[in-house]
């Protein structure tokens, strides 16, 4: 949007009034570097609470914590954005109580920023009997089996009252395995429902509101999402309906399409994934960040991420193994606790999965770290290839959808 | 020994019963103390529940003493054996007076399964029964600040009859005698704390406490059994010398033989 000629303004007010402008926006991003053989960035990104490195792999917090681990701790580890779910924190413990708590920052006590997810995703994966209308998404609540409408003013709302630094659209979700003319409805009725948020949002000097790219994994279909969303005047914008379970060859294509034709200025969120392979593939794809439930919920179960893959600590292989889970780690628990401990401690105590969800977002944290440095340093395309070197044990285990994928941005792996 | 390093300063006593004052010397260098009324560090495994190491030291004035169990430590002997220095530095504990105690004083354990020879404790995988020997193997690869002697507690329910109180104490007696002939004997067992476990019934209590006098054993404590029954304290309190109670959790009490 031009800022508003005066009569009789030189162009140097006009400059001041679009920086002005852009100094109150409660987003900047300041591009550090670019990738010259890939599309990868590193930035900054500016939000209310503080600046946020990218590329950034956000935790998720669905409830308002990260499952087992203190905001503090969170804190140590360095995360400065973290997510949190508003269909579970719209139904439990609802908007009006959290906004008394001041906000959801003010209800977790996290001082640095949080973003929202609409709802959408959630009505669409938890809850069996949820019926789409233009309106919104009817559904029955789990928590309390009333009858309930997210609407996209409804959504907005919820999101003002958690007052999120950044807030989704209600997006209307649709499964990346589903083909047909469900795929291309659902992609215009996210355009409009995209206006509606427009509309709707009480905090645009506050909130940031992203746009949701759909269309699947028709080409046609994401291209006219791309054209039409980009039109609006939102300050960033997400890639969405992608990580569901669709053909990874389809998946990176889509990914690629998308940030062809977002506008470099404005970051690219690559929703749902979380996997490191398909992360580092994502940012030489060009995006910046990333959010997924993968690494905290894998811990819970024993498995901790490590750069050569995940390391089972419940295994019998591990009982008698004093080593730390990563030796070059330095999170809290490597520093602290063998694989032996760890081992057993799961037969005792609920702490032993705090322990891993602790080393996994470190790892997911560190992991991106060492990404940004090498883009920041000149060096992303070499960074690539040790990675995947030590990830897989030879070249013949390379997925082919990376190596694809790489190539496609001037990245050959040997 | 370095139980003999402890000392126990009285401060203040009230109606010749309730006391208050520090128990010092505590630890390998004895540079811990522990006041009294106080309370230990109860754990899973040597983690406090639910808690990390990071999150627990956020907390301020910690007990200086840490509780671990037996019998959730007991499957992973061979661990423990292969590690050699110890489950303190094994759960990367901080510097803390370790204290073993043979069962999880939290929670109740089945009954039943005691015998003249043989307590048993339950790990994750089942039964474990153990014999004077393996408990004072168990003991050696653990390396603990203070442990419980083996003894037979399961005297708690009030339907226990005079005959089973009796046999309580006789076992728990013998076993005592021999665990001390391994402490005695071991260079390793002398830096540890014996304790020396009652059974639970008053009357019982007095004269396993008599037979500890007669015998003159070499003891550094007295733990008493898991009930809260009142009329423990006007029985302890005729245990003329400097006697200590120290709430362990507010199930066991710690009652110093003085020697």
């Amino acid at each position: 949007m031009a800022a508003p000629i005066e009569c009789g303004a030189n162009t140097e007010t006009i400059e001041n009034n679009m920086s002005l402008k852009k100094a109150l926006s409660p987003l900047s991003l300041r591009i550090v570097a670019e990738c010259p053989v890939t599309k990868a960035r590193a930035c900054d990104l500016i939000l209310p609470h503080s600046t946020v490195s990218t590329p950034v792999f956000m935790p998720v917090g669905t409830q308002g914590t990260l499952k087992g681990i203190t905001v503090d701790q969170l804190e140590d580890l360095g995360c400065r954005i973290c997510l949190g779910n508003t269909y579970h924190l719209g139904m439990r413990p609802g908007p009006d109580l959290i906004e008394k708590a001041n906000g959801l920052h003010g209800f977790m006590n996290w001082k640095r920023n949080l973003l929202t997810d609409s709802g959408g995703f959630q009505m669409v994966s938890l809850v069996e009997l949820s019926e789409v209308t233009e309106e919104g998404v009817k559904f029955r609540s789990p928590y309390d089996g009333k009858e309930i409408l997210l609407s996209p003013e409804k959504s907005i709302s919820i999101q003002n009252s958690l007052g999120s630094d950044i807030m989704m659209q209600l997006d209307d979700v649709v499964s990346s395995t589903v083909t047909g003319p469900r795929v291309e409805e659902a992609m215009h009725r996210s355009v409009r429902w995209l206006d509606r948020c427009i509309a709707a949002n009480k905090n645009r000097d506050k909130q940031n509101l992203f746009a949701i790219i759909q269309g699947g994994l028709n080409a046609e279909l994401r291209k006219a999402c791309l054209d039409e969303m980009t039109k609006r005047d939102v300050p960033g914008f997400a890639i969405g309906g992608l990580s569901g379970g669709e053909e990874k060859d389809d998946f990176w294509r889509m990914v690629t399409l998308s940030t062809d034709h977002l506008p470099r200025e404005k970051p690219r969120y690559l929703m749902g994934v979380g996997y490191a392979v398909d992360l580092v593939v994502c940012v030489a794809l060009g995006c910046d960040m990333f959010d997924c439930v993968f690494p905290t919920r894998t811990a819970r179960f024993g498995s901790a991420l490590v750069p050569w893959g995940t390391l089972q600590v419940k295994h019998k292989q591990y009982a008698k193994d004093f080593q730390p889970i990563d030796p070059d780690c330095q999170c809290p628990t490597c520093k602290k606790h063998s694989r032996a401990y760890l081992h057993a401690l799961f037969k005792s105590d609920t702490a032993a999965m705090h322990h891993i969800t602790i080393h996994n977002i470190a790892y997911q944290l560190t992991l991106m770290r060492s990404v940004r440095e090498s883009i920041v340093e000149g060096r992303f395309p070499e960074f690539i290839r040790t990675f995947m070197k030590r990830l897989f044990p030879s070249g013949d285990q390379y997925p082919s959808w990376a190596v694809d994928a790489l190539a496609s941005v001037n990245v050959t792996l040997d | 020994m370095a139980g003999s390093r402890m000392q126990l300063e009285l401060s203040r006593v009230v109606q010749g019963r309730s006391r208050l004052g520090v128990l010092k010397g505590l630890g390998r260098t004895g540079q811990h103390s522990l006041e009294i009324p106080g309370c230990l560090l109860y754990t899973h495994f040597g983690t406090v529940p639910h808690l990390t190491q990071d999150t627990l030291h956020t907390l301020i004035s910690l007990p200086s003493v840490t509780q671990i169990t037996l019998s959730h430590i007991a499957e992973h002997q061979e661990v423990l054996e292969e590690f050699k220095d110890g489950f303190r530095k094994f759960a990367g504990l901080h510097d803390t007076v370790l204290y073993c105690s043979l069962h999880d004083p939290a929670t109740h354990s089945p009954t039943g399964y005691t015998t003249n020879k043989t307590v048993s404790v339950w790990g994750s995988g089942g039964r474990i029964e153990l014999t004077v020997a393996k408990f004072m193997a168990f003991q050696k690869t653990v390396q603990p600040d203070w442990y419980q002697s083996m003894c037979d507690g399961e005297t708690w329910q009030n339907s226990a009859s005079r005959k089973r109180v009796r046999k309580s104490v006789d076992r728990t007696l013998a076993h005592l005698d021999e665990c001390l002939l391994v402490h005695q004997k071991s260079k390793v067992h002398s830096e540890h704390t014996l304790y020396q476990p009652l059974s639970t019934l008053a009357s019982a209590s007095e004269s396993c406490i008599a037979q500890t006098h007669k015998t003159k054993i070499d003891v550094s404590a007295v733990v008493t059994g898991a009930a809260v029954h009142l009329y423990y304290s006007w029985k302890l309190s005729e245990i003329r010398m400097n006697s200590l109670s120290v709430g362990i959790y507010t199930i066991s009490r710690c009652v110093m033989v003085q020697h």
